[in-house]
């Protein structure tokens, strides 16, 4: 059964376990060989092709059903400051101008735009916040269709990340390292549940960028790391071609691109013998699904036949393609079509300054689309099995960041607290998780940290954040590195 | 010297296999058949300490056995050693007995036979030093009655330390029940379990601690020497949720400090269960879904619609043979027979599609054929999916016979319909069978109010409507889409309009009015441009408000100079195209970083412009980029100023034109900026310009004090 639930993909992994596996063995053959028949039996499937790597990654998937099969992640790429979005804090509007106390910031880290000012004026927000739903959950009236659906969300206020600034900061929220060198968490999840569709990259990214300043996405952040390149994430664009270099070039037509692909297979196999590198295998199948994707994508990715108040719902932005609507009913039409890690990021999410001019814009980008992906998957009855996330890599500061009026003011970067929200696939529903003090800069309740979300969305996801590990350099490697717990008290 | 080769060899073996499992300890697996044998380890671990021991005496104090070596001497001192050994462990043994907490019928077999070795052992020494007197059967039967008697007594020894079953434990966790959120019970299967692992190794009626027995309801009920456990309801007036709440340092919590200790979830279910009135009988499956008690049983259990199955597992070839890119099949968990299978790629569906699945059929929970052109005979065949728990089948051409159909599956839970041609009687007739728990039906002919009306029948069940379109509140269309995106012309240029969404009129105008929906110009056929023109469009559509106005001011470049120098240096971060940008008619963009704006920071912007012939040129203009307070460290603003040199060649020219463009109030800032230079030049061969950014952006400014940035793009000159 377990070698069922595994795609071919895996088995390639598994295989290159298997050569290292049979060379640790023969060097122990000198103890004697009729032991170690003996010993053999205890090995399941030593001889029959059961490898480190599968058994491994059997032992990170616990015998139960997962409650999510797929993730959208939301990534609202510079920072969204989350005082002008889920946590409400009046007592910043009380102390508009005074300056922040030294004992709530208590000599943390500054990033290098701000540690110079001569003071710290505390700013309220400008946008009003109210309740809703029967979680009582406040929002600010920046994000009216999210306020709608919070009985859907799991809002939880108590984020905290170890980076400052926006690279090291998103480098660390998709791939658990600061430094770039470490497979993003779409990989960790192709590698460790496989493609469901196998038409489909099992990692697809979405790229969209609003009206405020932004910051920038590179494809470093849907890298696979060290783990094999079919984890890698596949970015769609908003354009007639959606996957660059999918469609055959002038005056090739489907038979001889099946005739060729068939040919290089065969030169390919031949390499393989000689060589062995897993690589090459690597490269057929991705060969291979990018000749059925040249069916698949342009299914998947037609949207005439949405039903029109799909618009009404998305707003009318989704039919445009390269924008944050359009790209979240793409999501909805790829995670629906089996694709495990949907990626989307929206850029200019990093008010310095401007704020309330540039939230305002930023914020009309998404909300209505994303408070529509998640009712949209719960029509569909897809969303118990998909976990959405919406946030950024950091939060914004309480205080005020260079010039500052009631209507205008700017935040700079605050990694010590920070919104974000899920939904579906085994999350509480209904639930605001964590608090912040009343000044809205340390976490007062129920932190949770970069690693603890990791470990939590692996969890989500029937894996065990401890035990889905991959050897490299010499030693075992996780999404989570060496810390992390999944809170518990968000799970449904 | 056979039986020496025999004995070596059985050594090396063993000794080998002790090698061989350190050196791939990591991934031997025990099966539980082994594992007996494991647990036997403390039991034979005794005997070679007391062999040793034998060993040790005789060879400790060799000349007593020197003159005598007879077996019979040897078993005579084996037997003192034992008998020796036995009456001191039953006298250990019941010195601990005494501290109390051991009770029952175990510990009285255990203890009756642990004093029956004691004399028997001391019998059989007696009868082998008189055994002249008696018949030598009579001794071996003896000693064979002791070693059965030493066997019983250790089994009852080990149920003591380590429960009883300890040994044959692993056999049995196989068929142990798994947790079924339809038959379980919240105390036998989610509260038992936890005083199981945590509290019964003290409290059982073999050795009832404080009097107190948790093995079953009754016991429980009775309580201990304290007093009841579950007294009023209420969490706090429960002895048993008191003692496991207190501080682990106090001396009464529970389980004692140095056991292992309740987790936070159990404690947090225990409690739950007692505030809920500790109900001995209460079915899992009668919880609401948000009860305060299931979610503490979902914490720990993982109950949510995970149902055992027991039906077997297909043959892991069919499953093979049957699987491909375009149908998905996964068993639902690891190790579970439960298979799911999802249908890809519309154009790869056919007849076969899904009954080519018969030798499957029984291990099919969940069929996602989403999008799918399935047709009737495919939904007869979902008769013989005799385990389908879950169906998906939106935007598949299904309607109300077909759910006639799906109403021969009398095991489905959960149906999405969304996108179907079903209708409410449909949906009445699905939700009238019993199992059903969860229907999709949006984007159906069901309304709200009979999605309301279905709700209010079939109180127990989840039906989803989904998102319904507000009529009443008009939405605005996006703005046109105007291609190509540039502004700047040299001769003329064709502008096409378009629009996502279908059905949209847009409407311009060119003469600066406003495009509305009657006097604006309907957009047919591109529009041609070939003077400064402002175009401004909107969108009109029924059923939505207008967009928001486009406007787009179109500037004719139609001089070129021959050459062009430029003589200053960008930023390095900002270089666009260097001097093939600045005259290039492509319109740089809001975004300072889209390659097309060339930067400057604390330095001035240069760039001299070559005719070869006299020239006369009216007005020279600069288009440049601004952005006060975008990014706080990169404050971008118009030159302070400008100057416009010009002559007959380099050296003779003179200062034609100098230019302070006034700075906008940052609320009505526009972020792209045309700069008008009134140069009335006649006859030059040579001009340059050079526009100097802010050395200190002005009081009352973002980022007052700091150097502005400057970012330039075209330069036209008429």
């Amino acid at each position: 059964m377990e070698a069922k639930n595994k795609s071919s993909m895996e088995k390639e992994i598994g295989n290159a376990k298997l050569f290292q596996n049979r060379r640790q063995f023969l060097s122990t053959l000198s103890v004697g060989i009729g032991s170690a028949a003996l010993g053999s039996l205890l090995i399941p499937k030593l001889f029959t092709g059961g490898q480190q790597g599968q058994e491994a990654l059997a032992k990170a998937i616990p015998h139960f059903a997962p409650k999510a099969k797929r993730v959208i992640y939301l990534f609202q790429s510079g920072g969204v400051s989350q005082l002008e979005s889920f946590d409400y804090k009046p007592k910043l509007r009380e102390m508009m101008g005074q300056d922040l106390p030294a004992s709530i910031q208590g000599g943390q880290r500054l990033t290098g735009m701000t540690s110079g000012q001569a003071s710290f004026p505390l700013v309220g927000s400008y946008y009003d916040f109210a309740q809703y739903g029967q979680s009582r959950a406040w929002v600010s009236d920046l994000f009216p269709h999210t306020a709608k659906i919070v009985d859907d969300l799991c809002i939880i206020r108590s984020m905290h990340t170890d980076a400052i600034n926006h690279d090291p900061a998103i480098t660390f929220f998709q791939t658990g390292a600061q430094q770039g060198n470490r497979p993003s968490m779409g990989a960790w999840l192709s590698y460790g549940l496989g493609s469901e569709n196998e038409n489909l990259p099992a990692f697809c990214v979405l790229i969209s960028k609003g009206k405020g300043d932004s910051q920038g996405i590179y494809s470093k952040l849907w890298t696979n790391g060290f783990l094999d390149s079919v984890h890698q994430g596949v970015q769609f664009m908003g354009g007639p071609n959606p996957v660059l270099y999918l469609n055959n070039p002038e005056g090739t037509d489907k038979v001889s691109r099946r005739n060729l692909l068939d040919k290089l297979g065969e030169l390919n196999a031949m390499q393989f013998e000689v060589f062995g590198d897993q690589e090459i295998t690597a490269k057929v199948q991705q060969y291979e699904m990018a000749y059925r994707m040249q069916t698949s994508v342009p299914e998947v990715t037609d949207v005439s036949k949405e039903p029109d108040h799909i618009v009404k719902m998305y707003g009318p932005e989704c039919l445009v393609p390269g924008t944050y609507a359009a790209n979240c009913l793409l999501a909805r039409k790829l995670s629906e079509n089996g694709v495990r890690f949907v990626q989307l990021y929206h850029q200019g999410w990093d008010q310095h300054g401007a704020l309330p001019g540039q939230m305002a814009l930023q914020a009309k980008d998404v909300d209505q689309a994303s408070a529509a992906l998640v009712t949209d998957l719960k029509q569909r009855g897809l969303l118990d099995e998909t976990l959405v996330m919406w946030g950024g890599e950091f939060g914004r500061t309480n205080y005020c960041q260079g010039h500052m009026s009631f209507d205008n003011y700017g935040r700079d970067h605050h990694p010590r607290s920070f919104s974000v929200w899920m939904a579906g696939g085994g999350v509480k529903p209904g639930l605001v998780y964590g608090e912040t003090d009343e000044f809205g800069y340390n976490i007062a309740k129920d932190p949770v940290h970069v690693h603890d979300f990791h470990a939590t969305i692996l969890h989500l996801l029937g894996l065990d954040h401890e035990k889905l590990t991959y050897q490299h350099l010499g030693r075992r490697y996780r999404l989570t590195d060496v810390a992390g717990n999944v809170v518990k008290g968000i799970l449904a | 010297m056979k039986a020496t080769y025999w004995r070596f060899n059985l050594l090396v073996g063993l000794n080998c296999f002790i090698v061989f499992f350190l050196l791939v300890e990591h991934l031997i697996k025990v099966p539980s058949g082994i594992q007996v044998i494991g647990r036997m380890h403390p039991m034979l671990l005794h005997f070679p300490i007391v062999l040793l021991v034998l060993t040790g005496l005789f060879v400790n104090f060799p000349k007593r056995f020197q003159e005598s070596v007879s077996i019979s001497v040897l078993i005579r001192e084996l037997l003192f050693v034992s008998a020796l050994t036995s009456a001191l462990t039953v006298i250990m043994g019941l010195l601990l007995a005494r501290e109390g907490g051991y009770d029952g019928r175990e510990f009285q077999w255990h203890k009756w036979i642990g004093v029956a070795i004691s004399f028997v052992s001391w019998g059989l020494l007696w009868i082998q030093a008189n055994q002249h007197k008696l018949h030598r059967y009579f001794f071996v039967g003896a000693t064979n009655l002791c070693l059965v008697l030493v066997l019983i007594a250790g089994h009852f020894g080990a149920s003591l330390t380590h429960g009883a079953d300890f040994v044959l434990s692993p056999l049995r966790s196989g068929d142990a029940k798994a947790f079924d959120l339809e038959h379980a019970k919240v105390f036998e299967d989610a509260v038992l379990p936890i005083f199981k692992a945590k509290c019964l190794s003290c409290h059982n009626p073999s050795k009832p601690k404080g009097d107190l027995v948790l093995s079953d309801s009754a016991s429980i009920l009775k309580g201990g020497e304290n007093g009841p456990l579950l007294l009023g309801g209420g969490t706090t007036e429960s002895l048993l949720i008191q003692r496991l709440s207190l501080d682990i340092s106090h001396e009464h919590h529970m389980p004692p400090e140095g056991k292992p200790q309740l987790t936070a979830e159990e404690l947090a279910l225990l409690e739950a269960w007692v505030a809920n009135g500790a109900q001995f009988g209460l079915p899992v499956a009668t919880l609401r879904a948000d009860d305060t008690l299931m979610l503490a049983i979902q914490a720990i259990y993982q109950v949510e619609e995970e149902e055992h199955f027991d039906f077997p597992s297909a043959d892991e070839a069919s499953i093979k043979k049957l699987a491909s890119p375009y149908r998905v099949i996964r068993s639902v968990a690891n190790g579970s027979p439960a298979l799911a299978v999802s249908f890809y790629g519309t154009s790869f569906y056919n007849q076969q599609s899904l009954s080519d699945l018969k030798p499957i059929v029984q291990q099919i929970v969940t069929l996602n054929l989403s999008g799918m052109p399935i047709d009737k005979k495919d939904l007869e065949m979902l008769k013989s999916f005799s385990n389908l728990r879950k169906v998906n089948l939106n935007n598949t051409p299904l309607d109300d016979e077909g759910i006639a159909l799906l109403n021969a599956v009398p095991t489905l839970k959960s149906v999405s319909l969304s996108g179907t041609g079903v209708t409410v009687e449909g949906a009445k007739s699905l939700l009238a069978n019993e199992a059903i728990q969860k229907l999709y039906v949006w984007n159906t002919a069901i309304n709200t109010e009979e999605v309301g009306q279905l709700a209010a029948s079939y109180p127990t069940k989840y039906i989803e409507g989904g998102f319904v379109s507000d009529e009443t509140s008009l939405l605005p269309l996006t703005t046109p889409q105007v291609t190509p995106a540039r502004t700047f012309f040299r001769d003329n240029l064709e502008i096409s309009l378009s629009h996502a969404i279908p059905g949209v009129e847009i409407r311009y105008s060119l003469d600066g009015s406003e495009p509305d929906s009657i006097t604006g110009t309907l957009f047919d056929n591109p529009i041609v441009i070939d003077r400064a023109q402002k175009l401004r469009m909107k969108a009109y559509k029924k059923g939505w408000l207008p967009s928001g106005i486009v406007e787009r001011e179109y500037v004719k470049s139609p001089n070129l100079p021959d050459r062009m120098e430029l003589q200053s240096r960008p930023h390095y971060l900002f270089p666009a195209r260097m001097e093939l940008s600045l005259m290039d008619l492509e319109s740089g963009g809001d975004n300072h970083a889209d390659g097309r704006w060339q930067g400057y920071l604390q330095s001035s912007f240069a760039t001299a412009l070559y005719f070869d012939k006299p020239t006369t040129i009216d007005t020279l203009m600069l288009s440049v980029l601004q952005n006060y307070a975008g990014v706080t460290y990169m404050p971008v603003y118009p030159p302070e100023h400008i100057e416009i040199w010009g002559g007959k060649d380099s050296v003779n020219t003179r200062l034609l034109a100098k230019v302070a463009p006034d700075l906008m109030k940052h609320e009505h800032l526009t972020r792209r900026r045309l700069i008008h230079c009134p140069v009335k030049a006649s006859n030059v061969q040579y001009l340059k310009l050079v526009a100097k950014p802010y050395q200190n952006i002005p009081a009352g400014y973002p980022g007052s004090g700091a150097p502005a940035w400057l970012f330039v793009d075209e330069i036209i000159l008429k």
